[in-house]
């Protein structure tokens, strides 16, 4: 297994190896990039940046799509002993002022001395302030020296900021060090691996679209391939959101044993590929179909199933699992050679999220002898804190345990989700604060200000919005226009908008709404 | 490349047509209040403009968008600089 001990020495290694990355391209075709090119190209990057007068542990953030340009300005930062913040992109048609707002707050919270863009968003964040501005890899001079290898990094130093959850005011940087990075890294490679002993025919080959700024697409997708090393495939989130047969066909082309994705493209693939799409698409080499950062459902799996079984797709490779910025990533694989498993729980279907990897430990923390509880998570990635919130850090790090703010309870070792963190909305993978949702409702005329909760119910589909809201007489059209301004302003329309008459919410003596029972109260759960 | 707006106009209600199933837009239709276009639509929507047009917008040209008249003006703006 892996001897790296640093993000650096990853990448040295990597480029020891014949491997590489396959970039989509919109037209169809791929570019591949192998390890030693990505290095030299990442070198010469880091001394361009300690030219600019960048310092080992400096941070420096990081808000490129995915493209060689990504792991020039990612690994460029890495190797001159720097630390990346990995930076949300915008969205695209969204509010830029909410966007640079809450970029704004992310630099300053992480101390970011220089921001690095791709070539399409660097206009838009040259408006964040920061000490050395933003610029592109590409633009850097040149020819000052490159050094012949990387900074030496300590495996105890801070390898990366990752943003979970959290509001705009008070975002929620993941701080790891590269001990604990490669740790989720090892342990979910020793779940790839180790599920298939010799002989088994596996081979690590990996296809990917999540953003790299997500945690299952940087740590789960990218760092695991470098660091084994292994091929991986690579293609931006927009090529598959505009065409989800691209990612099959992707797997099918490289013959990919690996891919993940959040519950909400495995909808997506049933809603919007065509079976002419997948003429001559073979996926039968997908031995895990990874399925986690929000809540999975049997019947999606199930239809997912029953479609794709016709490419060769196994019912075994849909393995549900479950993790967390705040741990790595990774903290429970279902078996990726038996079917998911499903208990009832409350007149519900509960799809298994499997058992913790090698080195991890869950336990529920509950009220007497009830079985469902919190679930807490101990291991050896689980996170240094959030920078710059102590308070915050402390709440959820107790004793060596991490409070994932999710219920559930464990059956012959495997764990299974009841219920959902309250102080997150979930939904297509991405973590969002309720009061996005709950802030973009305020001066919209009937409803009562203070007045909203947004919540997420579990469908069919996965995790969806939903939004209460306590409405003084309310207008016959008021359900469609909160609907609207949600969709400019979040990207995402609720599911279902209950109107309340004003007070009906529930509130903490002190006037805070209380989420988690007025879910409870108004939707049943 | 140069085209004149109705000709935008006929393109980006192919597109709608085509990649989102939505029919019977005008420059008029507002894209959230009408449409109620979730991230999904609207990503779809710009990524297959782009395809379509052969244009690449910026992070950001897009905001400030709001009717399929918007958008017809900046396809126009990109094909002009193009």
């Amino acid at each position: 297994m892996i001897e790296a001990r640093t993000l650096p020495e990853c990448l040295e290694q990597a480029a020891r190896s014949r491997f590489g990355v396959h970039f989509a391209e919109r037209s169809g075709g791929d570019a591949f990039h192998g390890y030693s090119e990505i290095y030299e190209r990442a070198l010469v990057v880091a001394s361009a940046l300690r030219e600019l007068g960048i310092e080992q542990g400096d941070r420096v953030a990081v808000a490129v799509p995915t493209s060689l340009d990504f792991y020039d300005s990612f690994f460029g930062v890495v190797l001159a002993g720097a630390v990346p913040v990995s930076l949300p992109l915008p969205r695209r048609f969204g509010p830029v002022d909410d966007y640079l707002c809450a970029t704004g707050v992310m630099l300053s919270v992480c101390g970011v001395r220089l921001v690095l863009a791709g070539e399409r968003n660097r206009k838009l964040l040259s408006r964040t302030d920061t000490e050395l501005g933003t610029v592109c890899a590409s633009e850097l001079p040149r020819g000052v020296g490159t050094s012949a290898r990387g900074a030496a990094v300590s495996s105890d130093a801070l390898a990366l900021v990752q943003f979970s959850s959290g509001t705009t005011q008070a975002p929620k940087a993941v701080a790891l060090t590269h001990a604990q990075l490669l740790a989720n890294v090892r342990a979910m490679l020793g779940a790839f691996l180790g599920s298939y002993p010799e002989g088994g025919g596996f081979e690590h080959r990996g296809v990917s679209w999540l953003p790299l700024y997500h945690d299952m697409g940087l740590v789960g997708s990218l760092l695991t391939a470098l660091a084994l090393p292994s091929p991986m495939a690579l293609m931006s989130p927009e090529l598959f959101i505009a065409r989800p047969a691209r990612w099959l066909q992707a797997i099918s082309r490289h013959r990919a044993s690996v891919s993940a994705a959040p519950h909400f493209a495995y909808s997506l693939c049933l809603d919007r590929i065509r079976d002419e799409e997948l003429d001559g698409v073979d996926l039968s080499s997908w031995r895990m179909a990874l399925d986690g950062a929000e809540a999975v459902t049997a019947p999606t799996l199930e239809r997912f199933y029953e479609r794709f079984r016709h490419y060769g797709l196994r019912e075994e490779a849909l393995t549900p699992v479950y993790g967390l910025a705040e741990a790595g990533l990774a903290v429970t694989f279902s078996d990726p050679k038996r079917r998911f498993r499903v208990e009832c729980f409350e007149g519900r279907t509960i799809v298994s999220a499997g058992k913790p990897l090698r080195g991890f430990e869950i336990r529920i923390a509950s009220h007497g002898t009830n079985r469902v509880g919190r679930v807490l998570v101990r291991g050896p990635s689980i996170m240094q804190g959030y920078l710059g919130a102590e308070v915050e850090t402390r709440r959820v790090l107790v004793d060596g345990w991490l409070d994932t703010g999710d219920d559930g309870f464990i059956d012959d070792g495997e764990l299974f989700l009841t219920g959902r963190d309250r102080d997150k909305v979930v939904l297509r993978g991405g973590n969002y604060a309720p009061e996005l949702f709950e802030h973009a409702l305020e001066g919209i005329a009937g409803v009562r200000a203070g007045g909203v909760v947004a919540t997420s119910v579990v469908t069919d589909a996965g995790e969806e919005l939903v939004v209460l809201v306590e409405s003084r007489s309310p207008k016959p059209d008021a359900v469609k226009s909160i609907s609207a301004v949600l969709s400019e302003k979040t990207g995402f329309v609720p599911h279902r908008v209950v109107l309340l008459d004003p007070g009906a919410l529930p509130r903490t003596s002190s006037g805070k709404l209380r989420r988690e029972e007025a879910a409870r109260q108004f939707l049943g759960r | 490349m140069a085209m004149d707006r109705a000709s935008i106009l006929q393109d980006v209600q192919q597109v709608l047509e085509e990649h989102l199933t939505i029919k019977d837009v005008a420059e008029t239709t507002h894209l959230f209040r009408d449409l109620e276009l979730d991230s999904i639509q609207q990503l779809t929507f710009v990524v297959e403009l782009e395809n379509h047009f052969k244009i690449c917008f910026d992070e950001g040209d897009e905001s400030g968008i709001q009717t399929i008249g918007d958008v017809v003006e900046a396809v126009s703006q990109r094909l002009g600089e193009a």
